[in-house]
């Protein structure tokens, strides 16, 4: 079904594009080739009409300028243009590599009272970092005696918003045996609302993986998950992701990325581990000079 | 149960000066040097020092974190140093620099003179480095090469490029380089899968 296109749809032409495609991807990592043109300008199309522009040039301009201010047109089209999708317990077989796994490695290495810090990024509306804090709590007793910290990141506000609310359609439950949905979920008009002490264990903030300067503030993490992001970008901001996340862990740490997405072709800095569920990236205990 | 929430996970460390940043890069720790480098190439301002700090870095990692700070915002000059950087590294460096060279848009000028190089290892890591989108002058010296290369490695690496990016305009130096090597198999397989490739017909 395709949706009927108004004939008075402001025009983008192939420069526009162009312009913008560039500055999207130097703000976010993201890249859209000629390919996306159709889900870019229907896109952008909207945000035009919805702020009132019939000009791409005119939108283009109030974006530049507004460009910094948080929750101005930038966030809006950036919550616009990112691709969300995600469901509880996808690829499940990487918590399980958490739990037998990374888990016992790390702990080995701390203290009994340090507390151990698992960062979703991107987390979306919220689906990952829920599966995780369902997992752990299902599947590792040690949760009894340890402190998890779980942060959840995601560059799309309105997302996070959808996270931090925790209600959910049926869909995105589908992989999740019922005895979970039971114990973690209540039933409301507009689906499934996640557990009021889940809710209030995540740390929800929004965060640009790409922006070097706020990624500073994000450090001695154990954990990252990183799934799923990488797939929207290029070489180049993938290496960025890579080293940002990098300086996030501390010594030992691991990454966890999607199945589609492989750290070796982006960047060097990390140990390939391959264990029994999974094949994770290790951030070296000591800097290796060469 | 233990799942704990900090309200501020972690406070937002203020953005350093340049000065102290530039500092930071020859700090003792390599990941102070790598987190330094990083913010400079964010910036955008630091480009000559980032550059010299590559030059003598002993350490992998940072030397990558150096190469990603320069591309993150490069210009002409950057991706001239790095090209002619090619000239004198060792494997290592070299291997690095490729990647990095590749992702810098607009790097076919610095790049296709290397080409002229009489090292053929320095022509192969040039040809690496071409982008895969190529500019119709990238195109023309390669097919050029096909021509007149006398190193048979360097002209297998040449047809590989073509194979991938190649366009009609590049058959006749294609078959070409087959006529110059007559005796050797991989430059006819590789030839032929070019051919494939671009859509041309023997
Ligand atoms: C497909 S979802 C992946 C969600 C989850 N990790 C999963 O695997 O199911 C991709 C998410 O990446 C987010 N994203 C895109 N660019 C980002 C950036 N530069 N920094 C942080 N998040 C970003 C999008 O907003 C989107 O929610």
């Amino acid at each position: 079904m395709t949706e009927p296109v108004a004939s008075r749809e402001p025009e983008i032409s192939h420069a526009d594009f162009e312009r913008f495609s560039d500055f999207f991807y130097r703000k976010t990592g993201i890249v859209f080739d000629q390919g996306k043109r159709y889900f870019v300008d229907r896109r952008l199309q909207r945000r035009m009409s919805e702020t009132g522009h019939a000009e791409f040039d005119a939108y283009f301009g109030a974006l530049l300028a507004g460009c910094d201010r948080p929750g101005g047109e930038m966030q809006q089209l950036i919550n616009a243009m990112t691709i969300n999708e995600t469901y509880f317990y996808r690829e499940e077989y990487q918590f399980r590599c958490l739990v037998e796994s990374l888990l016992p490695d790390l702990l080995s290495r701390r203290g009994p009272d340090e507390t151990l810090r698992i960062w979703s990024i991107p987390a979306a509306s919220g689906e990952e970092p829920y599966s995780l804090a369902i997992y752990l709590l299902e599947h590792w007793p040690l949760l009894a005696e340890r402190n998890v910290e779980l942060l959840a990141s995601d560059i799309d506000t309105e997302m996070l918003d959808l996270a931090r609310a925790g209600l959910y359609p049926a869909r995105a439950l589908h992989q999740l045996p019922q005895p979970l949905r039971d114990r973690y979920f209540m039933r409301e008009a507009g689906g499934h609302r996640i557990d009021a002490m889940l809710r209030d264990a995540i740390a929800f903030s929004a965060v640009n993986v790409c922006d070097v300067e706020s990624m500073r503030a994000w450090r001695d993490v154990d954990v990252v998950f990183c799934r799923n992001l990488l797939i929207y970008f290029d070489d180049l901001s993938r290496r960025q992701a890579a080293e940002a996340l990098y300086d996030a862990l501390r010594p030992g740490g691991y990454i966890c990325l999607g199945h589609a997405e492989s750290m070796s072709r982006i960047s060097s800095l990390f140990t390939v581990r391959k264990f029994p569920d999974a094949i994770v990236y290790q951030k070296p205990i000591e800097s290796r000079p060469r | 149960m233990a799942l704990i929430k900090t309200t501020s996970p972690l406070s937002p460390a203020p953005p350093p000066a340049r000065d102290r940043l530039l500092d930071e890069l020859r700090a003792v720790d390599a990941a102070t040097r790598g987190c330094a480098a990083a913010a400079l190439g964010s910036r955008g301002d630091a480009h000559a020092e980032l550059l010299d700090a590559w030059d003598t870095e002993p350490d992998a990692t940072v030397r990558l974190r150096l190469l990603t700070a320069l591309a993150t915002h490069p210009d002409e000059q950057v991706t001239q140093r790095l090209a002619q950087a090619l000239r004198g590294a060792d494997t290592v460096r070299r291997t690095e620099l490729v990647d990095v060279l590749r992702e810098l848009p607009g790097n076919a000028p610095a790049v296709v003179v290397l080409l002229d190089d009489p090292d053929p290892d320095l022509r192969i890591y040039a040809l690496n480095a071409l982008r895969m989108v190529p500019t119709p002058q990238a195109l023309a010296r390669v097919a050029q090469l096909l021509w007149d290369d006398p190193h048979v490695n360097v002209c297998g690496v040449a047809i590989e490029w073509l194979a991938e990016v190649g366009t009609p305009t590049q058959l006749p130096a294609l078959h070409a380089v087959r006529a110059r090597f007559p005796g050797v198999e991989f430059i006819g397989f590789a030839v032929d899968l070019a051919v494939a490739r671009i859509g041309g017909h023997d």
